[in-house]
């Protein structure tokens, strides 16, 4: 004797929707970023150019091409890159970032404590000093101090550097 | 006695024939509803293109409590600005609002050192914020508007120290490591 079994699809579906409100209720998107550790020293309130000079720093400096040299937007210059006080040239910045990675590994293998410093000057691209925060990095650096930060005294003092910084870079 | 329209009241124990169709669309219904009302969007993220960097490290997103400070791309000669296409240039955006100078004095002071609540209880980090900070500035973008931020981290009644640069993982090796 055939019988046909009839499936009851209710508790199925049931099952089914309770999955997908669930997940839907619980996704949270992870952004696919990464990230650099920049922690700031802890010392407060010292002035950073009064610290013992006994430390192993090494500073690359960047400053962007002036006016007559480069006429572009201040920010699309291209920039003069220097490891201590010796300019970097090279054709291509791919080059630049090359040798300025050799000397400050150079410099790591050296001293093993040593210390790395960013003097980024007004209109540095972000990216540019990343790219030396990186060298840094993989030069094993573990500490990297960013040179030039004017702490203001008051907002008012703050407040005028934030607009002439502003004037300098052409931004409304 | 009326005819008796007990079929549809019938309590015997015979199967109960029910109509699934409309219990399908009432879930339907449901599910389109929280579908339409959950909110994806991350205000703490604005759009902008992250400097690429090797070295950097995963993030997790673990910690909710982080602050975000985003920093937006600047216009630079070749931007093309479309109509319509509200782009906001060189601005400092958190949670999706944008801040000026005394607005972001303002909230890194309460998010400082000042703030009982955000004191690190460490006795070897006395005196600085628990607050950790994650800077999203745009690739092109000046390193002023960082340092802009870094510099009000580093005022002593803030003290905000633990500070990230969020970066780009680099996808084609092949490139010349220009951002």
């Amino acid at each position: 004797m055939e019988q046909e079994v009839k499936m009851d699809m209710t508790p199925m579906i049931d099952v089914t929707f309770q999955l997908l409100i669930f997940f839907i209720i619980t996704m949270k998107f992870r952004t696919l970023e990464k990230k650099l550790n920049s922690y700031l020293p802890t010392d407060f309130g010292l002035n950073t150019s009064s610290a013992p000079v006994e430390e192993n720093f090494i500073t690359v400096k960047i400053r962007q091409k002036k006016a007559s040299e480069d006429p572009r937007p201040i920010r699309e210059r291209s920039s003069y890159y220097y490891v201590e006080t010796e300019e970097i040239k090279a054709p291509t910045e791919k080059e630049i970032f090359q040798k300025i990675y050799k000397r400050i590994k150079a410099f790591r293998d050296q001293n093993k404590d040593a210390k790395g410093k960013i003097d980024a000057g007004t209109g540095v691209p972000h990216y540019r000093v990343v790219s030396i925060l990186d060298l840094f990095h993989k030069s094993g650096f573990e500490t990297i101090t960013f040179v030039g930060l004017t702490v203001n005294k008051n907002i008012s003092e703050g407040l005028q550097w934030w607009r002439k910084m502003r004037e300098t870079l052409g931004d409304t | 006695m009326a005819a008796r329209k007990k079929r549809k009241h019938d309590t015997s124990a015979s199967d109960v024939e029910m109509d699934m169709t409309p219990m399908i669309d009432i879930v339907f219904q449901m599910v389109m509803f929280f579908v339409i009302v959950s909110d994806f969007s991350q205000k703490d993220i604005a759009k902008l293109t992250l400097p690429w960097s090797t070295v950097g490290v995963d993030d997790e997103g673990d910690d909710e409590s982080r602050l975000i400070i985003n920093i937006t791309a600047p216009k630079l000669s070749d931007t093309k600005v479309k109509k319509g296409d509200e782009k906001i240039f060189s601005r400092i955006m958190v949670r999706g609002k944008p801040y000026d100078f005394q607005s972001l004095q303002k909230f890194l002071e309460l998010n400082g050192v000042q703030n009982p609540k955000y004191r690190e209880t460490d006795p070897s980090k006395k005196g600085l914020s628990n607050r950790s900070l994650l800077i999203r500035c745009d690739k092109n973008q000046s390193f002023d508007y960082v340092k802009a931020i870094l510099q009000i981290c580093a005022q002593p009644d803030i003290a905000i120290y633990k500070v990230e640069i969020a970066t780009a993982e680099q996808v084609d090796k092949k490139k010349a490591p220009r951002n």
